[in-house]
């Protein structure tokens, strides 16, 4: 039982998350008009592959995004770390695949050396960058081709939850506008689907307050132990990253991410299975819903603290065995990071809040290199040949 | 003086005949001598008179305007897709209303000439509207 009430253990990162629905949705038309006008039609055809780079809540949104993309967009599309896409794929890649190539190059504060550095190589191979971005007069934006700028208004300072999902449906947004151009959908559909995305924002809210007070008893029974590791697949892996980041960053907790697979090649074999939190994030219409039964039956086994956050048959077993769940609604599993990315969002604000953290420590040392963003934003940067 | 509103569902760029739902507009209207507007709120469709006798002859007609405004991914007007952007070229090319004589109760039509709303774009959900006076 919780005897502090949600209200006394406020804190700012949970204010972002539940003051992000309203962002999104008050800021959705401004956001969409942006993604319409972002890649020129000739652009948007010569594009034969996409590639997606970003660093942190940038890399997640990439990830969670690139099913939109192989499903709306008609368009090849993965997800690469900017060190691995400028230093290597830019590099020893086909030259006529990166002449075809749009590389979408995010970076909410516009100032990421990895993927400003990424962005100069690809330009410099042949490619057309495209700046996924809320500064415009940013060090990326004045790279690249072309500019989608987010929306972000300001929001209370933590951890990003708000210019992470401005990101992801971004991405969403401009994989419908590829495919609407390329002709693989066709206006009304395309049409049909914003709007489809615009009432999901609108249940947002929803979401954010029927996962606030189930996310705090979560966060208190996790709180005990040692390691939380944070395992899905598909979109739902870059949930589990982006949840893992969450921890690290707003409470400094040891987190990792698994992809759901991996779990049983790796995590499986931690000698130390009970001093572990598992959140597995698992959409109730996913095609991991049956590997997830299966790892379930492995969780509970070896004694995993699990919270499972979803739905379907993989929620309705791990409830039965007695575990936690963070129900979150059904809709389409491209855009379900829309939805399950709340459930880590608020188990990181709550567990920063009881364990009394200070996000990013505080930038006091040794954190201190990392106070003005210089860790990321202050890089030498690699030329090729020298 | 009657105004009526006509729906149709359509695919991409094809003819399709709404001669007897003029007639029967126009025969709705009750009257007998005037003029009749057809008339497509739409900005990538468009209304033409045609022979009906063989739907090839239809094919040929939408061959040939794609021929002369083919669906290219140079035109200035991006907002929307490449195929809505040469709908609106050939919407203007074809026009959006026609005016018909009025006699004895029904449209005055030529022994082959049927009319057609031609969808530049598509699949749509679209209209039309028939206003007849007198």
């Amino acid at each position: 039982m919780i005897k502090r009430s949600v209200v006394e253990l406020s804190n700012p990162m949970r204010e972002q998350v539940l003051a992000t629905p309203g962002a999104l949705l008050k800021g959705f038309d401004a956001l969409e008009l942006n993604a319409r006008l972002a890649v020129e039609t000739p652009d948007i055809y010569r594009t034969r592959r996409v590639v997606l780079t970003g660093s942190g809540d940038s890399w997640f949104a990439a990830k969670a995004a690139e099913l939109s993309f192989w499903i709306d967009a008609e368009v090849a599309a993965e997800v690469r770390p900017p060190l691995e896409a400028g230093r290597y794929q830019s590099q020893h890649f086909p030259r006529r695949e990166l002449e075809n190539t749009l590389l979408v190059a995010l970076s909410n504060s516009g100032a990421a050396a990895r993927v400003a550095e990424a962005a100069t190589l690809w330009r410099g191979a042949g490619a057309k960058v495209l700046a996924v971005t809320k500064n415009e007069a940013g060090r990326l934006a004045g790279i690249a081709d072309r500019k989608l700028l987010l929306p972000v208004p300001e929001l209370p300072n933590a951890p990003g939850v708000g210019p992470y999902l401005f990101a992801v449906l971004a991405l969403e947004l401009l994989a419908i506008r590829f495919g609407e151009v390329k002709l693989a959908i066709t206006m009304d559909e395309a049409q049909a689907l914003r709007a489809e995305l615009k009432s999901l924002l609108a249940r947002l809210e929803n979401v954010v307050a029927d996962l606030d007070a189930p996310a705090l008893e979560v966060a208190a029974t996790i709180s005990g132990r040692q390691l939380v590791e944070f395992v899905g697949g598909g979109p739902s892996f870059a949930v589990a990253e982006y949840g893992a980041a969450k921890l690290l960053e707003a409470a400094g907790r040891h987190a990792l991410a698994r992809d759901l697979e991996e779990w049983t090649h790796l995590n499986y074999f931690d000698n130390a299975p009970s001093k572990i939190g598992t959140v597995l994030v698992v959409p109730a219409n996913s095609p991991t819903q049956g590997r997830a039964v299966e790892l379930i039956a492995y969780m509970h086994k070896l004694g995993r603290s699990l919270v499972v956050v979803g739905g379907g048959e993989a929620a309705d077993l791990a409830q039965r065995l007695g575990h936690a769940v963070l129900a979150v609604p059904a809709i389409a599993e491209r855009w379900s990071p829309l939805f399950t990315s709340i459930a880590p969002a608020l188990l990181a604000a709550h567990l920063s809040a009881l364990d009394g953290a200070e996000y990013g420590r505080g930038g006091n040392p040794p954190w201190d290199d990392s106070r003005t963003a210089a860790t990321v934003q202050q890089s030498a940067i690699w030329e090729p040949g020298k | 003086m009657s105004l009526s509103n006509h729906k149709l569902s359509t695919v991409a760029n094809a003819a399709y005949e709404i001669t007897a739902t003029v007639r029967e507009a126009v025969a709705a209207s009750g009257i007998r001598d005037g003029l009749c507007v057809v008339f497509v709120p739409h900005t990538t469709a468009g209304l033409s008179i045609s022979s009906f006798w063989d739907p090839k002859g239809l094919e040929d007609v939408h061959d040939d305007i794609n021929r002369l405004v083919p669906t290219r991914i140079d035109f200035k007007h991006q907002f929307d897709t490449p195929q809505d952007a040469a709908g609106h070229v050939k919407s203007v090319l074809v026009g959006v209303s026609l005016t018909l004589i009025i006699v004895d109760g029904a449209p005055l039509l030529g022994h082959s000439q049927g009319i057609f709303f031609n969808e530049f774009d598509g699949p749509r959900q679209r209209q039309f509207f028939v206003k007849c006076h007198g």
